[in-house]
């Protein structure tokens, strides 16, 4: 089943597109946003695995699937035990909508083109946090992306800035 | 003022909280959407997710909770979307992002791409006192 993503959009020297956050290094967006996958119709699919993350006291972190099911033609939902989340198609120019992956690592929803969708309260994934230590990551890069492991090393380089 | 937060490694988030007496954060490190500077926002779920994609299952988050007094004394530029958009687009446009800075203590306003959350860019030395300053709260999340 297809992932949602949290890609970061490529900065102007790269081709438009979407890329992962740690190929930008320091140059990472403080936004990254949300995108999912089309199908080979160009279409959405009916659901998408959306994987979330928690922080357990320790520090240690739980990465668990769930399931983002199409809901109409432009909305999304996402079920957490009693809690509802809900994501929209951002609404941005046509020629931008449908914009690929122009990084380098490996996944197989990489080949398809994405679009991006948003939270439609932002506050809720605040909530969540809140109460259980859990955010909505999507697609967690270092387990599923092929070659992150070789862009991590660079970007744990004491002598790097953080930003 | 609100709770704010900094996704990032769980070495740098420790680095950053120091101790109650004293933090390390360095407002000439870091850029982005207002330029140079050190940058937290008031979402913590976006931090954490921020600071995962980067580092994965090493990230954290630095909470940070300044005293509302104290804050208050600072120099802040304040900005609507359509402020914050010009702002970006000429740093962009000038490749400034790592390099801009005003004569104000920080500048606050909407993510130019996720205007409900708002992020606010420390840029001067009195703003650095404050954050790794006793009056400011910093927690490791």
């Amino acid at each position: 089943m297809a992932f949602l993503h949290s890609l970061a959009r490529a900065e102007p020297k790269w081709k438009k597109g979407w890329c992962a956050p740690v190929e930008l290094g320091n140059a990472t967006p403080h936004y990254v946003s949300f995108v999912l996958p089309l199908d080979e119709d160009g279409g959405f699919f009916r659901e998408y695995t959306c994987e979330t993350v928690t922080v357990k006291k320790d520090g240690s972190k739980k990465i668990g699937p769930h399931k983002l099911v199409r809901h109409g033609e432009r909305s999304f939902v996402l079920h957490l035990g009693a809690r509802d989340l809900w994501f929209t198609v951002r609404a941005v120019p046509s020629k931008d909508r449908r914009l690929s992956y122009v990084g380098s690592l490996g996944h197989d929803d990489f080949a398809s083109l994405f679009v991006e969708v948003e939270p439609e309260k932002p506050k809720e994934l605040d909530r969540l946090y809140d109460e259980r230590r859990t955010f909505v990551i999507g697609c967690e890069p270092f387990s599923h992306y092929a070659g992150i492991e070789r862009l991590a090393d660079l970007s744990a380089r004491p002598a790097l800035a953080e930003k | 003022m609100p709770v704010l937060y900094h996704g990032t490694s769980r070495g740098f988030a420790t680095a950053m909280a120091g101790t109650p007496a004293a933090g390390g954060i360095d407002v000439t490190q870091g850029g982005g959407e207002f330029g140079r500077g050190f940058y937290a926002q008031d979402s913590n779920s976006n931090a954490a997710r921020r600071g995962q994609t980067r580092y994965g299952n090493s990230s954290a988050v630095l909470s940070l909770t300044v005293d509302e007094r104290e804050y208050h004394t600072l120099n802040v530029w304040r900005l609507t979307l359509n402020m914050a958009q010009k702002l970006n687009s000429q740093l962009r446009a000038n490749n400034a992002q790592d390099t801009y800075t005003s004569a104000d203590d920080a500048i606050v306003g909407p993510l130019v791409y996720q205007p409900p959350i708002e992020q606010q860019k420390f840029q001067t030395t009195s703003a650095q006192t404050l954050l790794n300053g006793p009056l400011t709260q910093r927690a490791v999340i």
